[in-house]
């Protein structure tokens, strides 16, 4: 491969010249990257050439396969040899491309006397920390797993024996590793198997919700799923979650109720004779919940979310022993043993004791995630010699005297372990466009001024072990083989109950689906992405039961006034499902001079981790937080929109429709597109939505454009509450052959094309929106301004976002009228791939591509994924009797109570 | 050959102060060509003119900035621009519907109405033409719904209600300009030949084309004039059809209704007739035109007004009850939407408007009570405008698919855009009134003749 | 030598008898001028080929219209339009009705003008006072007749049916 590169970039060089001309900062990185596949020689401009790599969240990493054309990386796709992608993405990775190429990147280091350079930095840290080898110096990081940065920071910490490397990560896993510890005498990491277990309960855990495990607990439980005899899944949850939503029985829990439920169920499962006086509602859901999960020993799960108390993971573990649950025990991939809450708690002590004299923060942002007792940002005063390395400005890098930027993943050599332990060695897809280092470097420069050899040699070095082809294949395929972590062999786990400790309030602090813990606040694509439970966008509230509200008088939008430790004021908003006396808040939001995008929208969570007893009362003043679904609950005949099915019913056949046009309608080419969509395995993530927004050039439009309700999002996952089986409902474009938006478009610019889609001519649309008044699903979207050209980024503009454009896509006018396409451009670049004589790969649509559980398939109509889903008995077609013949159609959700219900 | 039971009533339609045909041209002609404009006229203009700058300055912001700066939003993607046509539209289309249906039946008293009826239908066409336009995402390519020859081969959509509409409003702009002149016509030559400023009178002279009153001018004339009339009737017909049709031809729960287009032709008749009487009412003191116009003219209008505020009754409580037999679950919840939803009160008072506050006129004194002419005429309009507003609200608003019911909110540039159309009308209506005869003199001095007769 | 008799009349009837004594004395009538188009004049010259221009344009308008929308539509670029048929006949009737209204209109105008014999801004009719009184509120008739006795009959003609001023011109 690497013998034909000069050759190669040379011809690259010429076309950059003249079609990159805008993007000038975009190339290839200078350093040898390995493509996945071999792809015939001879590339030409707007060639679509896919590597892997890799992208961190939490300190994990997950492959993703980076699309790039003309030397710019424009989407990000699963990389199906990584665990935890299996080919899927979910929001964070697709919002992670745009992140790339955010104008409110930080660019350049500054110290505290403005603009600086990273070797005036590598100065003033050798001479803080020389002498006194390491004392008094802290580095801070999140979770660290990749093997090379570790090894820079022991090979650091032996040069500077005194320093002290704390890491922490907003969402710990403490309490699970300190249950684990407490059973079987050593942290340990459950891996459960969600695709081997046929009765799942779920003690306000969501695996299926955000977190660097989505993906790979969705892909399980979907295979399960599709699996008959039905699984079935029962949710304890204070809150609705996505794996709440999907489950076949849900309770609504209070943490005292959870507490409750434990008892219950170690009761019935044999374990303690203990009896706790509980609502029958709860105690019925034990009895189901504790007979099945007997009558499935081998096959039956129970899962404890992260911030329930140890004693609750303790029971877990106690619990799925007894059930010979599918589950491992693997040591914790993040090898430090120290606890996070704890060995930051102690950073800040010695901080505001004086006993830290130069702090480096890598990556991490604890002047906005800390908990407030410990005053972060107050402490890091107190510091003579702070350092933020961040990717964007933030709480942290506000307060340290020097700001350095760190480079997007995308820029540069990284590795990190998946959840499972698997590594991926991360390639670079583009020279960094700022004066940026990686971690590895970062750490490099603390005693280093020139920086040390760079990333590459780094992690070349550290992964000697692989010769060259073992180097370029695990480079290539973006994971290094047979790297993930043994199962432990664990004994039985004593049964541990967990305290019952009613009080008035809860508070309880969730990673938002769209923002997590705020590292992707400043992403203005995860900033529009609904949330899947309130369908809010650029913002947050407090969500309550309504009784609750009723009892503080509050109304929906009323400002309500939260205190634990910190005090927040948010509108709230009534959820269904929520426990009494429950107040969630999602975090990320409430950030401080992170750019325009972050900056204002919603409060800040994680003020409210303090301890004692929650304070909830009513505030002044009111805010309509945006939410783009004003309706959840569907009742007569609008349940149509959405049926719930028993495990093995069917869909009632549809009638026929009397129609006086040629029926079915004359096909044109031998290849009818159509696509199925399974609402049993929607999870409503909205990877689906993002990929979409990345692949289709959908520009995010801001926070008073969505108040209007001017979304611009091409496919919308709508959520459906049905008594008990509620679920998700993604709708792009129905694609119909008898389209109700064509013969009203008055200059042919919605039309049909021979393959069967229903095509936008985008230069033909003057902008009457006949076509969207008379669509029945309302999918078309109205560029009512020039979102294309306008900027979501204040003063920074949007020219190095237009670098991300997907060059295959037009990007709409204002006045002109844009929908789903099923990624046309995508089915197009396959024909012509066929045209030239290649072998074209299958064609699928960016939203199919996301979906971690595969439940959009696309194909055409001969297709085996199509054929099967339209013979299959779930199958129906949204609004099938206005005669509007759709090609997307779904299978119907179902729901398996059981006998019991 | 008049039929038995359009012969008029023992009626008189002008009062005795007005003896002779030469009397007929003075009260009209006079205040036009000897008097200048009073104070209240050029108030009157000055007010209109600044409210249709400020209109036209909204207009320019929206063709430069784009659809943005309304209220429309992704589910409601049509709003005031289209309700304001609807309107516009209908409100022109009753001029010529009046003045021609009044012909065809020989309703003498149509005389002294014709003209500003006429009138009022070119301006309310004007600012309706507006809309279309305007309300398009890229105005500047509007000319595509026109077929003409061009290098990509395309063609309209013939298909698309929106086609249709193009045309009938070309069309009838057209024609109603002709139909216009053809009556005008006369009076120009009466101008032109009346004692004036040579000025004035050589431009009339110019517009009369050489009319001179000779038997074969004024056969062809009235040939023409009922010819047209009888095209006119259906052509009117036709394009409020199409207007109905825009929303009828479509799958749209409370829109896809048969009864669209009839309703919508009578809706038009009937915004128009309410027009009509204020525009009479204000010409009539204005210009001094008591003994042309007179109250049994109002009487007459009151009682079309009645007569459509019922079947407009008959129409809505139809909507109501096709929704109720069908139990079509998605006509239902309009109709339950409209009545209990956010814009509920404005379906009430739309009701009140349309249908409740023209029942006034079964008592005759009321029919001719000026301030109750006001009133209901005010109230009548004000009802058709909320009416053609919910029609696209109501159901763009509550859909198929309630994940997307999205609530509509007009913005300022809304109102201002509205406010600029109807200050542009009465400012056309000003300048008509101080350039044109409002009263057909020709057709007057006949009703004259023959009542004197 | 032939000189031209014109009254003036107040009201329709005048004019009507002293019109009705001039077709019974066999007197030739060289002009008329009306002030309104008086019921009385009947059918006759000027009223020919209106309707039927009206009509046959109309419906050459109209079928013109409905070619070229065929034409376009089916032949010239036909593709798919929500499934439905390429020749949609029944959706492509409105325009075209509209179309034909507009050229019947235009027709008749067409043959107004003809057949009134217009545009014709300058003509000897306008040099008389009589024919500008016309248009505001009288009907003139003028007749042609030969000086002396015949003048003086045609000038007594009209003075008996009620002319309100009558005179002799030319000569």
């Amino acid at each position: 491969m690497s013998a034909d590169l000069p050759d190669r970039r040379s011809v690259l060089r010429l076309i950059a010249a003249g079609a990159a001309a805008s993007v000038s900062a975009c190339q290839r990185p200078d350093d040898t990257i390995h493509p996945m596949v071999d792809q015939p020689e001879g590339t030409f401009p707007g060639q679509v050439r896919r590597y892997a790599t890799a992208l961190p969240l939490a300190g994990y990493g997950r492959g993703v396969t980076g699309l790039v054309v003309d030397g710019r990386p424009i989407k990000l796709e699963g990389l199906a040899a990584h665990p935890a992608s299996l080919g899927a993405t979910e929001p964070f990775i697709e919002a992670g491309i745009l992140d790339l190429y955010d104008p409110q990147r930080l660019r350049a280091p500054s110290g505290p006397s403005g603009p600086a350079s990273w070797s005036s930095l590598a100065r003033v840290l050798f001479e803080s920390v020389a002498p006194r080898r390491g004392k008094g110096l802290a580095l801070l990081t999140g979770r660290v797993t990749s093997p090379t940065l570790l090894a820079r920071i022991a090979a650091l910490r032996v040069q500077l024996p005194g320093m002290r490397h704390v890491r922490w990560e907003p969402f710990d896993d403490d309490h699970a590793l300190a249950a684990a510890d407490a059973a079987f005498g050593r942290p340990l990491t459950p891996r459960p198997r969600l695709a081997d277990a046929d009765v799942v309960l779920l003690l306000d855990s969501d695996p299926l919700g955000p977190g660097p495990d989505q993906i790979a607990h969705a892909r399980g439980w979907s295979l399960r799923r599709r699996r008959a005899p039905m699984h079935r899944m029962y949710a304890a949850e204070a809150t609705p979650s996505i794996s709440g939503t999907m489950a076949d029985h849900r309770i609504a829990a209070g943490p005292a109720d959870l507490a409750a439920l434990c008892h219950a169920l170690a009761a019935a499962m044999g374990g303690a004779p203990a009896r706790i006086a509980m609502p029958d509602e709860l105690a019925r859901f034990a009895a189901d919940a504790a007979r099945d999960l007997l009558a499935a020993k081998g096959r039956a799960l129970v899962m404890v979310g992260d911030r329930q108390p140890p004693s609750m993971h303790a029971f877990a573990a106690w619990a799925n022993g007894l059930l010979r649950a599918p589950q491992q025990w693997i040591a914790p991939v993040d090898p430090d043993r120290s606890s996070h809450r704890d060995s930051l708690s102690g950073l800040a002590a010695d901080m505001h004791a004086g006993r830290i004299d130069t702090l480096v923060v890598l990556d991490s942002n604890p002047a906005y995630a800390a908990p407030p007792q410990l005053a972060f940002a107050e402490a890091m005063d107190r510091v003579p010699l702070t350092v933020a390395a961040t990717l964007f400005p933030d709480e942290t890098s506000a307060r340290a005297k020097w700001k350095v930027p760190i480079g997007h993943p995308l820029e540069g050599w990284h590795d990190w372990r998946a959840p499972d332990g698997t590594v991926s060695i991360a390639q670079p897809l583009v020279r960094p466009f700022c004066d940026t280092k990686t971690p590895v470097e970062v750490v490099d420069l603390i005693l280093d001024a020139a920086g040390g050899p760079g990333a590459l040699a780094r992690h070349r070095t550290q992964w000697a072990a692989l010769d060259d082809a073992g180097w370029r294949h695990a480079v290539a395929t973006g994971v290094v083989p047979d790297s993930a972590a043994a199962a432990e062999h664990v004994g039985e786990a004593p049964l541990v109950l967990p305290a019952v400790a009613p009080g008035r309030w809860a508070v309880d602090v969730r990673p938002s689906p769209s923002l997590f813990d705020g590292r992707h606040s400043t992403n203005a694509w995860a900033q529009e992405c609904p949330d899947p439970i309130t369908k809010e966008v650029w913002g947050s509230s407090a969500r309550m039961h309504p009784a609750d509200m009723a009892a503080l008088d509050l109304a929906n939008g009323d400002m309500v006034a939260v205190r634990h430790g910190g005090r927040v004021v948010l509108p709230v908003r009534s959820v269904e499902g929520q426990a009494r006396g429950v107040v969630t808040v999602a975090t990320g939001y409430g950030r401080e001079g992170a750019g325009p995008v972050a900056d204002g929208f919603g409060a800040n969570a994680w003020v409210l981790q303090g301890t004692g007893v929650p304070q909830v009362s009513k505030a002044a003043g009111r805010i309509e937080v945006v939410s783009t679904q004003p309706f959840f609950e569907l009742d007569g005949e609008l349940a149509k929109l959405f049926p719930v099915l028993a495990p093995s019913a069917a869909m009632p056949a549809a009638k026929p429709l009397p129609t006086l046009l040629p029926n079915p309608p004359a096909k044109g080419a031998p290849k009818q597109w159509a696509m199925a969509i399974d609402t049993d395995l929607c999870i409503g993530c909205n990877a689906c939505i993002l990929s979409c927004q990345a692949e289709n050039n959908i520009p995010a439009i801001g926070p008073e454009e969505m108040a209007v309700g001017r979304d611009m999002h091409w496919l919308r996952v709508d959520r459906y509450e049905d008594k008990g089986a509620g679920g998700f409902q993604p709708v792009p474009c129905m694609q119909c052959e008898t389209a109700p938006c064509e013969p009203v478009c008055p200059v042919e610019a919605s039309v049909h094309d021979a393959q069967g889609l229903n095509v936008q001519v985008y230069n033909r649309c003057i902008g009457t929106r006949t076509c969207q008044a008379n669509c029945p699903y309302k999918v078309r979207r109205f560029n009512f301004r020039d979102y294309a050209g306008s900027s979501l980024w204040g003063d920074a503009g949007d020219a190095s976002v237009s670098a991300q454009r997907n060059p295959d896509v037009s990007v709409r006018a204002r006045g002109v009228m844009e929908k789903c396409t099923y990624c046309v451009q995508r089915i197009e670049a396959s024909n012509r791939e066929k045209d030239a004589g290649g072998v074209a790969a299958p064609v699928q649509t960016a939203c199919a591509a996301a979906c971690p559980t595969q439940a959009i398939r696309f194909g055409t109509l001969d297709d085996a994924p199509i054929r099967e889903a339209r013979a299959d008995p779930r199958h129906y077609a949204l609004l099938e009797e206005l005669g509007t013949r759709p090609r997307t159609t779904y299978l119907a959700r179902r729901r398996n109570p059981g006998e019991g219900a | 050959m008049i039929a038995p039971h359009v012969v008029d009533s023992g009626r008189r339609w002008t009062l005795p102060l007005i003896a002779t045909l030469g009397d007929v041209t003075e009260a009209v002609a006079a205040p036009l060509m000897d008097r200048r404009p009073g104070r209240a006229w050029w108030l009157s203009v000055g007010a209109s003119a600044a409210v249709t700058l400020v209109g036209a300055v909204a207009i320019w912001f929206s063709l430069t900035r784009g659809p943005g700066l309304w209220g429309n939003n992704s589910a409601v993607v049509w709003g005031f621009p289209i309700a304001n046509y609807v309107w516009w539209i209908g409100i022109g289309n009753a001029g010529t519907l009046i003045s021609s249906l009044l012909l065809l039946t020989r309703q003498k008293w149509r005389a002294s109405l014709n003209r500003m009826a006429e009138a009022m239908t070119l301006f309310a066409v004007s600012m309706a033409g507006i809309f279309p336009i305007l309300h398009l995402g890229r105005p500047m390519y509007f000319y595509w719904l026109a077929p003409y020859p061009n290098s990509m081969q395309l063609w309209p959509q013939w298909r698309s209600a929106l086609v249709w509409d193009f045309w009938a409003i070309v069309s009838y702009l057209l024609f109603s300009i002709m139909f216009f002149y053809v009556g005008l016509q006369p009076d120009l030559a009466t101008l032109r030949d009346r004692d004036g400023s040579r000025g004035w009178r050589r431009m009339y002279g110019v517009a009369a084309m050489g009319w001179q009153g000779t038997p074969t001018q004024w056969r062809a004339q009235e040939r023409l004039h009922r010819t047209m009339a009888a095209i006119a009737v259906p052509l009117v017909c036709s394009v409020h059809s199409i207007v109905g049709l825009d929303f009828a031809a479509s799958l749209m729960p409370g829109w896809t209704e048969s009864i669209f287009p009839p309703y919508f032709v009578v809706g038009a008749l009937f915004s128009g007739f309410a027009m009509v009487v204020l525009i009479a009412l204000i010409m009539r003191r204005a210009m001094g035109l008591e003994g042309l116009i007179v109250p049994d003219h109002f009487d007459a209008m009151a009682r079309v007004i009645l007569a459509a505020s019922i079947v407009m009754g008959a129409s809505y409580s139809a909507e109501w009850l096709s929704a109720l037999w069908s139990g079509e679950a998605a006509d239902l919840r309009v109709v339950r939407f409209a009545f209990t939803g956010p814009y509920a009160p404005f379906y009430w008072a739309m009701l009140i408007g349309n249908v409740a506050a023209p029942q006034l006129f079964w008592a005759k004194p009321l029919r001719t009570s000026t301030p109750v002419l006001i009133g209901v005429s005010v109230a009548v309009l004000v009802g058709m405008w909320l009416e053609r507003i919910l029609i696209i609200t109501n159901t763009l608003s509550i859909g198929y698919e309630p994940s997307f019911w999205r609530l509509y909110a007009p913005t300022i540039v809304d109102f201002l855009i509205l406010a600029g159309t109807l200050g542009g009308f009465v400012l056309l209506m000003l300048v008509f009134a101080r350039l044109l005869p409002v009263v057909s003199m020709h057709e007057t001095r006949k009703l004259l003749a023959e009542e004197r007769g | 030598m032939t000189v031209v008799a014109i009254a003036t009349f107040a009201d329709e009837g005048s004019y009507l008898r002293a019109r009705v004594r001039a077709v019974a004395e066999e007197r030739r009538i060289v002009g008329e001028w009306l002030p309104y188009a008086a019921t009385s004049l009947g059918a006759g010259d000027g009223e020919q080929g209106i309707r039927a221009a009206a009509i046959v344009i109309g419906l050459i308008g109209g079928a013109a219209l409905m070619a070229v929308t065929i034409w376009s539509a089916v032949v010239a670029y036909p593709f798919d339009a929500g499934g439905r048929p390429v020749f949609s006949w029944p959706a492509f009737i409105p325009a075209p009705v509209e179309f034909g209204a507009l050229c019947a209109g235009f027709a008749g105008l067409v043959m107004l003008f003809r057949n009134a014999r217009l545009t014709r801004l300058h003509h000897a009719a306008f040099d008389f006072d009589e024919v500008a009184r016309a248009a505001q509120d009288s009907f003139v008739l003028a007749l042609a007749c030969d000086m002396g006795a015949d003048a003086n009959g045609a000038l007594a003609l009209m003075a008996t049916a009620g002319a309100a001023h009558s005179r002799l011109i030319g000569g």
